[in-house]
């Protein structure tokens, strides 16, 4: 039986209004207003100005205070003996404790990616891996400019992106994060499943629906894998992404799923169709309108579906 | 109002800019299409960067970065922002891709983004977002000569905007409610038109029930259609994911998602379950996790299911010197009634990393990975393996030796990717090399140089390499010039024609200035 999708989303209000209802009563406070940002200055006066020009910055007046990030137990002790009660430092915090403690303002799904299964939480990477909150003047807050941070960890990103066919990473056209910020946990919400609904952000056209889909290529088909299936989102040395060699005879990227025996040397088409590349007759890869062997339309106007022949 | 009203400047204005301006000379040879590290160099007069930074007073600033400005391309970012109140930033970029060999089929992109964030309260942030992307000029098919369903033209406009809302408390509950849309326009072809919009909403409550569990809820609804037909998916989405750090050494987390998708083009429902858990323990330098998730797809025709498990066990020295971590994970999908074309996959990948940092300024380290993909049915397995080495050294200098900051990294990366299908193989392999060294010198002098090296092989016989030399001085009174020289080849040795050869030389003169 089908269930209406309205109802799972209502029942999902109702669980998150319960939730909320419930965490009033339970939930702890996350700061004190035990110390004043003055006192924490008189001491570390080299962050005066660390943070200007940023929403982190107290001289704002807003939101953001020393302790808003750097409370603790020993909150109230590190004032009378600083090295016996030291204050909590975010730099050395664990990844989820770091999480927690941004998280406080910060609500947005990429932090809160950082709750679920992410790579960089398992490897126990917070915020703090990527972002600097002091004396920092890079677009938010990174702590460089995102390729040379990110290949800081990720080299093997670096060598696949000299591949000749390849995003555009290395010449400034994409950025890291067009990717995969939409590719994390915050992804689910907006489309079906993983890395497709992220290549159509940019390659719109191939989204679907197709009336005639082809099933390797649909993130949510039971076939899976979708864009991934065929091409290498970094890059490949194959031309367009493929991840796969596509030549004859054996145009390797359809033969790793489709073996027709006797497709291309069929008799009744003599040698003519021997090492045709694939989608010279099945152009709709991604999908068709037409037909759902996604075949050229136009195949019909050549004979091919005389009486006798195939029946598409 | 409000942007004219922050921008009052006052006696703390303070103000840095650079703007590089000068000449491209671009002398190339062979076939255009393969280096597409070129296809947005072009020669002639460029206004190479315009940078300006600083602040009106001591809550409002401003950011503007122009690059690579002349009559064919032009990129730049914008960032305007009074702290606490909003902010707001944009970003355009022109790019190019090049067809064919001569250079006379390309494409172009534009794109133009912009996030503007206000922040009322302390409570009560709002967001949107709007990215506006257009594609137009030739296009071919591949391989050469087929007809592509795409045509042989883009002429596109996708249009994308988010608008979100973030409340939270001061007990650090909080969440957001958003909305996405997409609309793309396909001038060539109308069957191509799309639009969609999903509603979504996320809650963060730290501390319900016990103050060391911590719930995260998201959910959706949205839908995307065809516009001339009509015809589209709707798609609903759960997530709920329970973090639960009894101790410091110990950390558990569940997660479950619920999906569906309605496709009216093929009239199935599918439906997504995943239940997934993972513990995480910590004694002294080590850390050790593992987790196991179970998924279920069933799209009222077939039904598979996915196993999957992981472990992993990390190392950090106390001194933050050695970091190693060791990782292992399996994803197996059945399919429950043999009725996919695929049929059953297997699928295992483990990987190995180290870095050191044996003494201050240098940083060593290298990767090994393996991976293994197969479908026993189908009679096709997949098989990868990548190892790689880094070293980086980075050091300011004081004194009188005149070298003021030195930079020198190289790296090397091995691949090997093996693909045996039920009719044919595919078997790559790639050498990877890249350094970069860089100097300042004098106070005055910047030089630097750089390589990019990389050899395909088996199937494939492809060379290709970047050198790069650049120097830069620093003149009296903020002025400055600087050089780029750079020499992109590549050669297919297994297809005539294939080769490529551009030698590129930048010439600027700058000047900076700073009002403090």
């Amino acid at each position: 039986m089908r269930h209406p999708r309205r109802t799972i989303f209502a029942f999902a209000l109702i669980l998150l209004s319960f939730v909320f209802a419930f965490a009033i009563r339970g939930a702890r406070s996350t700061q004190t207003d035990a110390v004043s940002d003055e006192a924490c200055l008189d001491c570390h006066e080299s962050q005066v100005h660390a943070m200007v020009g940023t929403a982190h910055d107290p001289a704002a007046g807003r939101f953001v205070s020393c302790l808003g990030c750097h409370a603790g137990a020993a909150t109230d002790r590190h004032l009378d003996d600083p090295d016996e009660n030291p204050a909590v430092n975010p730099a050395h915090m664990r990844a989820d404790s770091v999480t927690a403690v941004c998280a406080t303002c910060h609500e947005h799904p990429h932090t809160l990616n950082l709750y679920e299964r992410d790579p960089h939480a398992d490897a126990d990477l917070s915020c703090t891996a990527c972002h600097r909150v002091h004396d920092n003047t890079h677009l938010g807050l990174l702590k460089d400019e995102q390729k040379t941070l990110c290949f800081s960890c990720h080299p093997s990103a670096q060598g696949d992106f000299a591949m000749p066919s390849h995003h555009p990473v290395m010449e400034g056209v994409v950025v890291c994060s067009d990717c995969h910020l939409s590719v994390a946990q915050s992804s689910k919400q907006r489309v079906y499943t993983g890395p497709g609904g992220t290549c159509t952000t940019c390659h719109a056209m191939f989204e679907g629906p197709y009336p005639y889909e082809h099933q390797a290529a649909v993130d949510y088909s039971t076939e899976e894998g979708g864009c991934l299936n065929c091409h290498a989102a970094h890059g490949s040395a194959q031309p367009r992404l493929l991840k796969q060699s596509y030549q004859s005879p054996d145009f390797a990227l359809c033969s790793q799923c489709h073996v027709v025996p006797k497709h291309q040397n069929n008799v009744n088409h003599g040698s003519s169709w021997a090492g045709m590349p694939c989608n010279d007759c099945h152009v709709d890869v991604h999908g068709s309108y037409d037909n759902a062997k996604l075949l050229d339309p136009s195949l019909a106007a050549q004979g091919c579906t005389a009486v006798g022949c195939h029946q598409f | 109002m409000l942007v004219a009203g922050s921008a009052v400047a006052d006696s703390t204005s303070v103000w840095d800019g650079q703007i590089r301006m000068g000449g491209i000379v671009k002398d190339e040879t062979g076939d255009k299409s393969v280096m597409q590290e070129t296809f947005n160099v072009y020669e002639g007069f460029s206004v190479t960067s315009l940078y300006l930074q600083g602040r009106f007073n001591p809550r409002t600033h401003l950011r503007f970065d122009l690059n690579d400005i002349n009559l064919d391309d032009r990129n730049g970012q914008l960032e305007f922002r009074r702290s606490g109140v909003f902010s707001l930033r944009s970003r355009y970029d022109e790019s190019r891709f090049v067809f064919d060999p001569v250079g006379a089929l390309d494409a172009s992109r534009k794109d133009f983004w912009s996030r503007l964030s206000l922040t009322p309260t302390k409570w009560f942030w709002l967001a949107a977002d709007y990215n506006l992307q257009t594609r137009e000029g030739d296009r071919l098919g591949y391989p050469s000569g087929v007809q592509s369903a795409l045509g042989t033209r883009y002429d596109s406009d996708l249009n994308r905007y988010r608008v979100e809302a973030q409340m939270r408390a001061s007990s650090g509950i909080g969440g957001t409610i958003a909305v996405d849309g997409v609309d793309l326009t396909d001038n060539l072809s109308a069957l191509n038109g799309r639009e969609g919009r999903v509603y979504s909403a996320n809650v963060h409550v730290p501390g319900v029930f016990y103050d060391r569990l911590t719930h995260v809820v998201r959910a959706s609804l949205g839908r995307n259609e065809l516009k001339e037909s009509g015809l589209g998916y709707d798609v609903t989405t759960v997530q709920y994911t329970g973090l639960l750090a009894p101790w410091p050494a110990l950390r558990a987390k569940y997660r479950f998602y619920g999906g569906q998708v309605e496709d009216e083009a093929t009239d199935l429902q599918t439906n997504r379950y995943i239940h997934d858990g993972d513990v995480e323990v910590r004694y002294r330098i080590a850390t050790l996790s593992g987790g196991y998730g179970w998924e279920a797809w069933d799209d009222d025709r077939s039904v598979t299911t996915y196993d999957n498990i992981r472990a992993a066990l990390a190392l950090r020295d106390p001194g933050d010197k050695v970091t190693a971590r060791f990782a292992w994970s399996t994803r197996n999908k059945e399919d429950e009634e043999d009725i996919t074309l695929l049929r059953d996959t297997e699928y295992a990948r483990w990987d190995a990393r180290i870095d050191t940092k044996p003494v201050t300024g240098i940083t060593v380290g290298g990767r090994f990975a393996e991976r293994t993909r197969e479908m026993p049915d189908v009679g096709a397995q997949a098989d990868g393996f990548y190892a790689s080495a880094y070293g980086r050294y980075d050091r300011q200098f004081s004194g009188d030796s005149g070298v003021d900051a030195a930079h020198v990294e190289l790296s090397y990366q091995y691949s090997d990717d093996d693909y045996d299908n039920a009719v044919g193989a595919y078997h790559v392999k790639s050498n990877f090399v890249t350094g970069r060294v860089h100097a300042d010198v004098f106070d005055k002098v910047k030089a630097g140089a750089g390589v990019t090296f990389m050899s395909i092989s088996e199937d494939l016989d492809i060379d290709k390499s970047i050198l790069s030399f650049d120097l830069g001085y620093a003149l009296p009174r903020g002025f400055s010039v600087d050089a780029k020289y750079n020499v992109y080849n590549y050669d297919d040795y297994l297809v005539d024609g294939r080769y490529y050869t551009a030698n590129v030389v930048w010439v600027n003169v700058g000047y900076e200035f700073s009002t403090e």
